[in-house]
């Protein structure tokens, strides 16, 4: 363990911005993970999501001196990362969007009425069931289309407004609401078991 | 009793709702099962949705992104870049110190003195000796040589020097961090 560790985020990011490289890479020690998983599950990607993660970091670097060290990191890097995905996606053509999705549509309307069980597994075998169906919810996440995805991600996992949804996809707050409604209705239909 | 929306709900949970609406939906769903069903199934959706599991990232990114940020070692034309406004710098100091056109040689000379006395506590005593004689004498050394006249410059044109050091150091440094940053924001491959 070096003395970096016992640093706080306000202190490793003003010793990284007087130039200390070190102190910058315990910050990427501690955040890679989650600016990983953020672009991974907006890329569905993960050699993409890792070459993300790295241009992240590195755009970070380059504009620490536009950084106050008295907020916290993490959303900061977050953000770098998510418009760094957008940007990517944008450029790939993931814009296009599938106008209504019928099989979402007849599974909502199935869905009204649903009636949850209560759960009586023993907790190893809960657990277990629990690991798996995280599995499943990501796969069916990641099969979305790409507006959706995005939308969900950055709702659900970030937890972004649905202004700073429009925001970061340039897109109105009408389309925001939309693609999150058509996204759960198509993720309740591929997930009817799992809930 | 008609049932709430699939669209409510979401924005139930959601929680954009304005304060009557929500207080609206919260007496419909405390009346009606299938509602209040149907938006348990929901909020199971969206509680799997928010899962914090953060995904394993199967290498350490921190040595390639040092390596990306690392300051890379100067090279011959950095040094030549370097060189060449010490060089400057040492002449137009030198210059101004000689003739005694700037008071300072005194505060050098004792600095001088202070130094070669601790070259003589470290029994470096030649050295010492040496340098102590060369501070006492500096002051007058300088007096007797006047650069300017050495060089054969007038002031005009030494002031001439000194804006060509001027500009060099500036524009020398504007190279150097250009390089530096252009260094910082390469990447690396994995």
């Amino acid at each position: 363990m070096d003395h970096w560790s016992a640093l706080t985020e306000s202190e490793l990011a003003t010793a990284a911005r007087m130039g200390r490289t070190d102190a910058f890479g315990a910050l990427v020690q501690r955040h890679q993970a989650y600016v990983f998983t953020i672009a991974n599950r907006l890329m569905h990607d993960r050699q993409e999501a890792l070459d993300l993660t790295q241009e992240a970091f590195l755009r970070a670097y380059s504009a620490l001196n536009s950084f106050d060290p008295r907020r916290p990191f993490g959303p900061w890097i977050a953000r770098i990362v998510t418009n760094l995905a957008l940007n990517r996606l944008a450029v790939r053509g993931g814009r296009s969007v599938p106008l209504r999705d019928e099989s979402a549509e007849a599974a909502e309307d199935a869905s009204v009425g649903a009636v949850v069980l209560p759960d009586e597994r023993t907790e190893p075998e809960r657990l277990y069931l629990r690991s798996e169906q995280q599995d499943r919810v990501r796969a069916a996440v990641a099969a979305l289309p790409a507006p959706y995805r995005t939308a969900i991600v950055l709702r659900h996992f970030q937890e972004y407004s649905y202004e700073e949804i429009a925001a970061a996809l340039a897109i109105p707050l009408s389309d925001v609401k939309s693609h999150l409604f058509r996204a759960r209705r198509m993720l309740r239909a591929r997930l009817e078991e799992e809930l | 009793m008609s049932h709430l929306t699939s669209a409510t709900l979401d924005a139930y949970l959601d929680d954009v709702l304005s304060a009557a609406e929500r207080a609206a939906v919260a007496t419909h769903l405390a009346e009606c099962a299938a509602c209040r069903a149907e938006l348990a199934v929901q909020a199971a959706l969206f509680t799997a949705l928010a899962d914090p599991t953060l995904d394993e990232i199967s290498i350490d990114l921190r040595p390639a992104i040092l390596a990306a940020i690392a300051p890379a070692p100067l090279g011959r034309r950095d040094w030549a870049l370097i060189g060449a406004q010490a060089a400057l710098v040492a002449v137009l100091a030198l210059w101004l110190l000689s003739a005694g056109r700037l008071p300072f040689t005194g505060v050098v000379s004792n600095r001088l003195a202070r130094a070669a006395d601790w070259f003589a506590l470290e029994r470096l005593l030649a050295v010492g000796d040496q340098l102590r004689a060369g501070a006492v004498a500096l002051p007058e050394t300088l007096r007797t040589l006047d650069l300017g006249v050495v060089v054969g410059l007038t002031p005009l044109q030494w002031v001439g020097v000194g804006g060509l050091a001027a500009v060099l150091w500036l524009v020398g440094n504007r190279v150097l961090l250009r390089d530096v940053s252009a260094r910082m924001q390469q990447e690396v491959r994995l």
